[in-house]
């Protein structure tokens, strides 16, 4: 994956020197160059931000390969509207409302059709550690908890949950990237971590306090 | 402070987001508080599991896709883009809006002669009218009356000469068993018409098979042929088929047989180019002969086919005429124009939409040219004789 972003210069540039500079062009900067008919920059900004929307969505939705096909279409729908984009947020945080509302479109598609599937948690990689396999299991039955649980969630408190806990983004960011006020965004990460915490509480209370 | 305040601030106080004053007051409930207390914990510890969620790997080859995607979307939108483009770019707006007019104004004159393919301007010549309906035929009326000639204070074009008419009406044949080689004047016609009875009339328009004897063929012909169209005069028609308007024209001065005041002509699905045969002149001093011919053909009703030659004002240029035919009498009808003139050309008429022009179902409308021809009148009668 770490090729990809140099492959895509590699076509222009033909050498790795040339992709290592071209990993420093700034969002905005390819952002700009998409906006002037340069379709090869927006694959700097697909290979930047995927991880990131892609884990979004991952948990948001619990499932990998919805997450994968709605994270094509976020960034589908991004490049469509890219020469709306005016900078007046970052470009992450634009991509992440455009992810952000297609995770809602395909939630509400689900709840109103097919109950999805179990989170392929298996897939989220090994366990921390490699010495207790009994605390490699527990961690992994943690994890599957926690995603079952941030399922059971609604939309809007589970994707702040992600953005504010998971991917650690300041509240104004969220806030942006919501389109709320920051005290809206205070009160419903509350909200949401408290049932988020009534859900993952009995499973917290079987297990021995760690020291 | 109730425990439910305090634990309204827990979240803000794990962020670290709560002021100084407000981190005391927790702290201070906290210390007291075995419920809170545990309440932080689980709280905590619901922030850590969800922290220690691992990042998990996008799926191979999502960038390629994102980008597949990207350039698809890219050549669909890209034609017209560039189109759009280029427009902006490189041809004023002045212009752009000029050549769109016009796109429209030819669709606009095109979709309205499909929409009625017979409907056309209004004749230059009849300003008036009550003047272009004393021209048309009533559909109620006979078919005898259906073919009117120009009127000649109407008729732009010289009518022909009174010893032209003695001449052509004492060449016409008896009984209509001989091919008619000339044709009454057009007034002549008209007399005929008039004072025939009702039993004298025309046979009646359906023609069912197809025969070689000329008084069959005769009768076919005066059949098949449901519509003129001239355009050299004020148009008429048989059998009650839209009538047309075409323009005047103006022979003397006109420098081709196509008028300039039309515009828009008839559809027609063949075009046919006929060369007139050389004018039959009588020979002088048969006036007897010819005078019992001409009261014979006073009372025979005249063939379609000659009618319809007889509604092309004599001219000595190309004269254009429409007629309807039915599809399986067209060879008939060309046999019959055989005797006429020469078929120089027959050409189908390619239209748009793969269109009919015909007015009917199982009708062909023909565009008939007929020019005169390039010999000098001889005389016929002895052949006749």
């Amino acid at each position: 994956m770490e090729d990809i972003l140099g492959n895509i210069f590699l076509k222009k540039r033909s050498n790795r020197t040339e992709a290592v500079v071209s990993d420093g062009i700034s969002d905005a900067e390819c952002v700009r160059r998409v906006q002037e008919g340069d379709t090869e920059a927006f694959g700097i900004l697909v290979q930047r931000h995927q991880k990131a929307i892609f884990n979004l969505l991952y948990r948001i939705l619990g499932d990998y390969d919805d997450a994968a096909e709605v994270a094509q279409e976020a960034f589908l729908s991004a490049y469509r509207s890219i020469k709306s984009f005016r900078g007046d947020a970052s470009f992450a945080t634009w991509l992440y409302r455009i992810a952000v509302n297609h995770a809602n479109t395909r939630r509400k598609s689900h709840a109103a059709g097919q109950e999805r599937g179990a989170a392929m948690e298996s897939l989220a990689g090994p366990p921390d550690g490699d010495s207790d396999p009994a605390a490699a299991l527990e961690q992994k039955e943690t994890r599957q908890r926690v995603q079952a649980a941030l399922d059971g969630l609604s939309t809007e408190d589970a994707t702040i949950i992600v953005l504010r806990d998971l991917q650690d983004i300041p509240y104004e960011t969220v806030a942006a990237t919501l389109g709320i006020p920051v005290g809206t965004v205070k009160s419903r990460l509350h909200r949401a971590r408290r049932a988020l915490k009534d859900r993952l509480a009995p499973h917290f209370k079987s297990q021995r306090i760690p020291e | 402070m109730k425990c439910e305040e305090i634990q309204a601030q827990l979240t803000e106080y794990l962020d670290r987001t709560l002021g100084s004053a407000d981190i005391t007051i927790v702290e201070r409930h906290l210390a007291g508080c075995h419920l809170c207390r545990e309440e932080l914990e689980l709280l905590n510890r619901t922030i850590a599991a969800i922290a220690a969620l691992p990042a998990v790997e996008p799926p191979i080859g999502l960038t390629q896709r994102v980008m597949a995607e990207v350039k698809a979307h890219e050549r669909q939108a890209g034609y017209w883009q560039r189109m759009a483009s280029l427009i902006r770019q490189n041809v004023p707006v002045q212009a752009t809006a000029f050549a769109m007019l016009g796109v429209l104004a030819v669709y606009l004159v095109i979709s309205e002669q499909f929409q009625n393919p017979f409907r056309f301007s209004p004749d230059p010549g009849i300003s008036n009218p009550k003047e272009a309906s004393t021209l048309r035929t009533s559909p109620h009326s006979s078919k005898a009356d259906s073919v009117v000639p120009p009127e000649p204070a109407e008729e732009p074009v010289k009518p022909a000469t009174h010893s032209q008419a003695d001449q052509s009406a004492g060449q016409e044949s008896a009984g209509g068993t001989e091919r008619a080689v000339a044709r009454p004047p057009l007034h002549a016609a008209r007399s005929a018409r008039s004072n025939a009875s009702p039993a004298q009339a025309p046979a009646p328009k359906r023609a069912t098979n197809v025969s070689s004897s000329p008084a069959e063929t005769s009768e076919r012909t005066d059949t098949m042929i449901s519509g003129i169209t001239s355009r050299n005069h004020v148009s008429s028609q048989i059998s009650g088929t839209p009538v047309t308007a075409s323009s005047r024209f103006d022979s003397e001065t006109a420098p081709s047989f196509r008028p300039p005041s039309a515009a828009i002509e008839p559809f027609a699905d063949l075009e046919l180019v006929v060369r007139r045969h050389p004018r039959v002149v009588d020979e002088p001093g048969d006036e007897a002969s010819r005078a019992g011919r001409r009261s014979e053909s006073a009372i025979a009703d005249l063939r379609a086919i000659d009618r319809l030659m007889a509604a092309i004002p004599d001219h000595a240029r190309p004269q254009t005429i429409w007629v309807n035919i039915p599809k399986n009498q067209y060879e008939v009808f060309k046999h019959e124009l055989n005797a006429l003139g020469t078929i120089e050309s027959e050409m189908a008429v390619p239209l748009l939409r793969e269109q009919h022009a015909g007015q009917a179902d199982g009708q062909i409308r023909v565009k008939l040219i007929a020019i005169p021809t390039t010999e000098t009148p001889i005389s016929t009668a002895p052949a006749n004789r």
